[in-house]
């Protein structure tokens, strides 16, 4: 560019003109296509509710079978204070459950990590306990725990844990040795390297591990009002069946995947905090 | 190679290069290094080296893959004991990583969550807590290797001839008596290498602290070191030792084609050639 600037001025104005104008039109395409695919999946959903709507509304499906959306947004509306109280119940179910999966998991897949016969003893049951389907203990759990909070904390708990002390160990044991070395090179102690490499490294693991958490305990705490409850977005669903209520039903299905969203964002959102600052931090 | 050349010594003597009463930075007393590979076969790693690295000395250490300059540069950073002989630092016996000991490794290894500037810090962080005045000594660091830009950048945003670079800086914030390089710029293209070799030269001048430099890499090894140390493959021992006589500073482009350059690159290519590294 240069050689070409002292020479012929002309030429190579218009040629960093037409440079210029071709980086502009690539950048425009490029955006317009990212735009293009951010649309795609909200627009997909938004035709196939469209279809719902009028497949119902044109008499081809009963909506006492499947009530249309229209029809669901409207009772969420209207059943609005009721949802809410029992929405808060689960939430809380869901929230107290997983606090515990995540303070024993983590702390389990430290246990295993630092020691070799916890390890050996340990991990080999973990990994075939998982392979269990612990929704089929559901009743035996309400049997041992009553009707109260137990059953649901326990089996949201249950159900989160495996995958947070997996990831854990996986992400404490898939470090780049090199990394080690270079740290002790530098005369660190033990827990110097856990803290300033192991564990920052382990964090994206855990963090994948805490979001597959969450939504099983969702499912955990939805489970354990279905076999015995009072209240809760499980229970009140039930109560919807009883009475033949579809739309009820399925507004209860909508706040349960807008919890399920908002506790798997909630995560999401610490987990960018949390690996923001590890980088700003003095 | 005649025998009466002063800038040669071949055999497996060792040579004190220390002056007077200094013990030397870097001693290595008859090592060697034995591991059990996976069927429970003994390998010798290093056998019997005898090795001295003087205050301010230069010694790179060339040899084929395998020949245990890896092992060295482990055992002299504290990171590895040997299976028999001594190391010492300084003229005390060294068991564990030690403060004034620096290490770059092939691999920068900076760690990707931390800025530039942070990764530099790391080993000061280790020793107590940061002060404006680290803060100033990784900025000016970062100046001296053309980096004053790219503190706050995090390493996935550099070149690897860059981070490779903030790795030597994060070696050089310890202020080193002895610092040991594990082919540094083996994972870097052949003109980043060029500018690294140069560029590490005037660091060392400037600072004047010992250097133990792993490498296979011959030209590079004459054109920074006082001494350079041939191993044979393994079991690694020594099996010359030359004595680089070119004046400082060198450059890359007067000093490449002299004969004097060229000697010593063929003497070390003979030696290669006899051990049947290279035919």
């Amino acid at each position: 560019m240069q050689y070409i600037t002292n020479r012929f001025p002309a030429a190579a104005t218009q040629a960093a003109d037409a440079i210029a104008r071709a980086r502009q039109q690539r950048l425009l395409r490029q955006r317009r296509r990212v735009r293009q695919q951010r649309l795609a999946a909200p627009l997909l959903a938004l035709l196939l509710l469209i279809i719902w709507q009028l497949a119902v509304t044109s008499g081809a499906l009963s909506s006492l079978i499947l009530p249309a959306p229209l029809a669901i947004a409207a009772r969420i509306v209207d059943d609005f204070p009721e949802l809410a109280k029992h929405a808060y119940v689960t939430t809380f179910e869901v929230a107290s459950g997983f606090a515990i999966a995540a303070i024993l998991g983590v702390a389990t897949a430290l246990a295993i990590f630092f020691s070799s016969i916890f390890r050996h003893a340990v991990y080999p049951l973990l990994v075939g306990l998982q392979t269990v389907p612990k929704i089929a203990l559901a009743p035996l759990i309400v049997l041992y725990l009553g009707y109260g909070w137990g059953p649901k904390l326990f089996l949201a708990a249950l159900l989160a844990f495996f995958p947070i002390v997996v990831s854990t160990v996986v992400g404490l044991e898939s470090i780049d040795q090199g990394l080690v070395r270079m740290i002790a090179s530098m005369g660190a102690k033990s827990h110097q390297i856990f803290f300033k490499v192991r564990l920052p490294a382990a964090l994206p693991n855990l963090f994948a591990g805490l979001k597959v958490g969450i939504s099983l305990a969702v499912i955990g705490a939805v489970l354990g009002e279905y076999v015995a409850a009072q209240q809760g977005l499980g229970y009140l669903q039930l109560q919807a069946n009883a009475n033949f209520d579809t739309t009820l039903n399925l507004a209860t299905v909508v706040v349960i995947a807008v919890m399920g969203t908002v506790l798997y964002g909630t995560i999401a959102a610490v987990e960018s905090i949390v690996t923001f600052s590890r980088g700003a931090r003095a | 190679m005649s025998p009466t050349d002063p800038a040669m010594i071949s055999g497996t003597e060792p040579m004190t290069t220390a002056t007077g009463n200094m013990p030397p930075s870097l001693s290595f007393k008859r090592i060697s290094r034995m591991f059990e590979s996976r069927e429970g076969e003994e390998i010798t790693a290093l056998q019997d080296v005898d090795l001295a690295v003087a205050k301010g000395e230069f010694v790179a250490v060339v040899g084929p893959s395998g020949c245990g300059k890896s092992t060295l540069l482990a055992l002299a950073a504290g990171l590895d004991a040997p299976t028999a002989g001594s190391v010492r630092v300084d003229g005390t016996a060294l068991n564990e990583p030690r403060r004034g000991v620096a290490t770059v490794f092939q691999n920068d290894h900076l760690l990707p969550w931390r800025t530039i500037e942070d990764n530099i810090l790391l080993p000061l962080e280790l020793r107590g807590t940061i002060d404006a005045q680290h803060r100033r000594a990784a900025a000016d660091l970062l100046k001296q290797v053309g980096l004053a830009q790219f503190g706050r950048k995090y390493p996935h945003e550099l070149s690897g001839g860059m981070r490779q670079r903030a790795a030597i800086c994060r070696a050089l914030i310890q202020q080193p008596e002895l610092l040991l390089m594990d082919e540094p710029f083996g994972a870097l293209d052949a003109l980043t290498r060029e500018q690294m070799i140069a560029d590490l030269q005037t660091l060392w001048l400037t600072r004047g602290n010992s250097v133990l430099f792993i490498t296979h890499g011959i030209e590079e090894a004459v054109f920074l070191a006082d001494r350079v140390i041939v191993m044979s493959p393994r079991p690694g021992r020594i099996v010359l030792e030359v004595n680089i006589t070119l004046p400082r500073p060198r450059k890359w482009s007067a000093v490449h084609d002299t004969p004097e350059f060229q000697r010593f690159i063929r003497v070390i290519r003979e030696t290669f050639e006899q051990q049947g590294i290279i035919h």
